[in-house]
């Protein structure tokens, strides 16, 4: 009994380390893609989070979250730059908000209303530090195209999580195992 | 794979975050600009989101300022030069026209941050 719980232990560690390594991964794939609009970020570092909501307890998902923004600060060389804030905030904003609404509507909302909204609470609290921090009151005129484009990405990676989620063998496995 | 109920509620209250946004900002930024014409003295204020044709009287005649489309421009001055014509058309807070002879001093003031000029990424 105490060798199983030990082995579901490491390998809850094990999959945040995964799931970070993922993160890491797809920031690089994420940066190589051209962006015609400065705007234009597809999000899939986010995939591994949207999948780990269900898999991981809380906390271990906050350190999946905390390993994604230092992936893409590592990636995008922005790890010791003001731009590093905007990203922990926005990631941590939506990171809490995706487990509320995962908690409040459960089954009744697919991860692509999960990623909606989580996209929707990364990018106002982003917004918002702009607003407080670099632009002022123009910081408004960036938030409509920046919501926008949040919108249709997530749910474009809401619908690959959801589908993945369901279908994926791996998965299955690995919520057998933990 | 088909979309549940609070995925379009989900959906539905990011667009209308949006519309929220670009409601307040993109109105909000009309609003942010009045015209000041200083003349003989005094002064008026005009809002730039409504449009007007003004006479304002001066030592040598009368000069008159166009409100147009969110722009404000001199179209007549009674000065030899109209230079104050061939300055054009003002909208941002900061820039002005002015008509020295005809001492009439048109400007445009935001009572709030100024727009953006550039963005880089």
């Amino acid at each position: 009994m105490d060798k199983v719980s030990t082995s579901s232990r490491t390998s809850r560690a094990d999959l945040v380390a995964f799931m970070g390594a993922l993160c890491l991964f797809l920031s690089a794939i994420e940066y190589m893609i051209p962006k015609p609009i400065p705007f234009l970020r597809v999000g899939i570092a986010n995939l591994p989070i949207l999948i780990s909501l269900d898999l991981l307890p809380v906390p271990l998902l906050l350190l999946v979250v905390l390993l994604k923004v230092i992936g893409q600060g590592i990636i995008g060389g922005t790890l010791v730059s003001y731009v590093f804030l905007f990203s922990a905030a926005g990631s941590f904003a939506s990171a809490f908000a995706m487990l509320a609404f995962r908690r409040i509507f459960g089954k009744r909302m697919s991860l692509v209303g999960v990623g909606v909204l989580g996209a929707l609470f990364s990018n106002a609290a982003q917004i918002l530090m702009a607003r407080w921090l670099i632009f002022g009151e123009g910081a408004w005129l960036i938030a409509p195209p920046f919501l926008a484009i949040g919108t249709v990405t997530a749910v474009v990676l809401g619908i690959f999580a959801e589908q993945f989620s369901t279908r994926s063998k791996w998965l299955a496995k690995v919520r057998e195992t933990s | 794979m088909k979309l549940r109920v609070f995925d379009y509620a989900a959906i539905l209250l990011s667009l209308l975050v949006i519309a929220g946004f670009s409601v307040y900002a993109y109105s909000g930024r009309n609003k942010a600009g009045d015209v000041v014409i200083e003349a003989s003295g005094q002064q008026w204020i005009y809002p730039l989101n409504v449009d007007r044709r003004e006479v304002v009287k001066g030592p040598i005649g009368d000069t008159i300022v166009v409100v147009k489309g969110g722009k404000a421009f001199v179209e007549d001055s009674p000065c030899p030069d109209k230079i104050c014509v061939h300055m054009g058309a003002i909208s941002e807070p900061g820039q002005w026209v002015a008509c020295l002879p005809n001492k009439v001093f048109v400007r445009v003031r935001g009572n709030s941050g100024q727009g953006i000029d550039q963005l880089s990424y």
